[in-house]
């Protein structure tokens, strides 16, 4: 009984009613404006995608949405590597309200599953911003030290993508 | 002579000193066009053959059907043969009562008129990607394909513009910050062309089956301007230096069934190796416009004289609709 109890308030996925703010993408391998020029047509392409930021010297660009749109992290990391490159990092802002998370803690968000690994608990309140761990996100080297912990905990019904982030 | 042994050097110190990107004039690098995205590029190469300029234009399609995988197709039309092989390829000398045909040296430097060559087609898969900030190291596989079929009357075959046939090869393209360097090398299997060639007032079948070929091409790149980049905007001006190499096997020629042999070094074996310095403009972080010049650096190419000078213009066709 204490098991159960504990399994709900560790991972019963709680459904949090928010809009992803914007997100930042590190683009791999990039070091000329047309090859810049690709990447930005190939986000551009998606249909939540209202306007794009990119930083050539810093090889980053920064997405924000439309306002009425369920935004798919996974095609943005997509959309990168459709242009030719590779994703270093995706970091997503996110707004929280009195949210207390922790370790293998699940949260629902427009009909996919968020996972946090996490080395403590914490309370996240106001704009925060989520790192996108796994093979689409991270390169290699970075990701070496995630896979162990990638343990697929929150329930996903069929349609429902399972996303890890951390803090 | 002293006056090319001058620039060679230039260019070698150039490269040495260089830093560049990797959209070479000549050489495909291992990296891929967008998936889902149309590229046209409209080409041409030209030199002076005595009193003849030998001209060849081409139309290509690019298309990036996977990220890893780009698909091309050109279409050429060119100057650099006539419609058929030329007369009194094949002489004879007597000796006693002895008749011993030989493939002689021809006529260079005739005009001819412009044919249409035909289609090749070119794939080429990116099987490597180490990317890092502001560097990467890919490698890649091409496949080529030509049905061009004139009347090419050397041994060393160039699949796009001269010869049909298979080819296939590996590319390795480095590119740190400013600086691309790049090995494209790979293997033409050509076909022969099937024509006539009138000796003596007889038209006779004549066949030429051209040599296998070995390409291998080094390419360097440098980012001369923008130093920073602030917009797309900006007119990147990149300068190169590609060294165009090629070993490839003597052709066959056969006329009225029979092997005749050869004494022309336009149809034997040889080896060769281009130096072709290029500059590229790009405007709007799209359009490509790339210009270059090649040189002989070792022995020299029979399939065109020198300087050969290549212009090209190219364009992907994004969807700009948002």
């Amino acid at each position: 009984m204490k098991n159960t109890i504990l399994y709900f308030i560790l991972f019963w996925s709680v459904h949090l009613a928010a809009q992803f703010q914007s997100v930042e993408i590190g683009v791999g391998g990039l070091t000329c404006s047309a090859c810049s020029r690709s990447v930005e047509m190939s986000l551009r392409k998606l249909p939540f995608v209202d306007s794009i930021s990119m930083n050539l010297e810093r090889t980053n660009a920064k997405i924000f949405f439309k306002k009425i749109a369920f935004v798919e992290i996974e095609k943005i990391a997509n959309a990168v590597v459709n242009a030719g490159f590779s994703v270093t990092y995706l970091n997503a802002e996110f707004l929280f309200t009195n949210t207390i998370v922790s370790n293998n803690f699940c949260f629902s968000f427009e009909n996919n599953k968020y996972q946090f690994l996490l080395d403590a608990t914490k309370t996240l309140n106001g704009k925060k911003t989520l790192h996108f761990i796994g093979d689409k996100y991270l390169s290699k080297k970075e990701m070496g030290t995630w896979k162990a912990r990638m343990k697929g905990i929150c329930a996903l019904s069929a349609k429902e993508k399972l996303y890890y982030v951390t803090l | 002579m002293m006056r090319h042994k001058i620039l060679y050097l230039l260019l070698l110190l150039e490269i040495s000193s260089a830093k560049a990107q990797e959209l070479f004039p000549l050489s495909e690098p291992a990296s891929n066009a967008p998936k889902g995205v149309v590229g046209v590029k409209a080409l041409t190469n030209s030199y002076q053959e005595f009193d003849a300029l030998r001209n060849m234009v081409g139309l290509r399609l690019i298309y990036g059907l996977l990220p890893r995988l780009t698909l091309m197709a050109t279409i050429s039309a060119s100057n650099h043969h006539d419609v058929d092989l030329p007369a009194n390829l094949v002489s004879h000398t007597h000796l006693g009562n002895q008749t011993i045909y030989h493939v002689s040296p021809f006529q260079r430097g005739i005009p001819y008129p412009y044919i249409f060559n035909g289609v090749y087609l070119y794939a080429k898969f990116r099987f490597m990607s180490i990317d890092r900030f502001k560097s990467h190291l890919r490698g890649a596989v091409y496949g080529e394909w030509s049905n061009v079929n004139v009347a090419h009357d050397e041994a060393e075959a160039n699949l796009m513009d001269d010869t049909k046939g298979y080819g296939t090869g590996l590319i390795l393209t480095y590119l740190k910050n400013h600086f691309a360097v790049s090995l494209n090398s790979g293997v033409v299997l050509p076909g022969s062309y099937a024509g006539n060639s009138t000796s003596y007032g007889l038209t006779l079948p004549t066949t030429i089956a051209y040599g296998r070929a070995l390409n291998y091409n080094l390419s360097f790149g440098y980012l001369l301007f923008p130093k920073h980049y602030s917009s797309y905007q900006q007119i990147n001006v990149n300068v190169y230096t590609e060294f165009v190499g090629k070993s490839y096997e003597s052709a066959r020629v056969c006329q009225n069934g029979m092997e005749i042999p050869l004494e022309t070094p336009l149809l034997k074996a040889g080896n060769y190796l281009d130096v072709h310095p290029g500059i590229q403009f790009i405007f709007n972080s799209n359009t490509r416009v790339d210009l270059s010049v090649g040189l002989p650096l070792l022995r020299q190419s029979y399939t065109h004289f020198y300087p050969f000078t290549y212009l090209s213009i190219q364009r992907y066709l994004y969807n700009e609709k948002k």
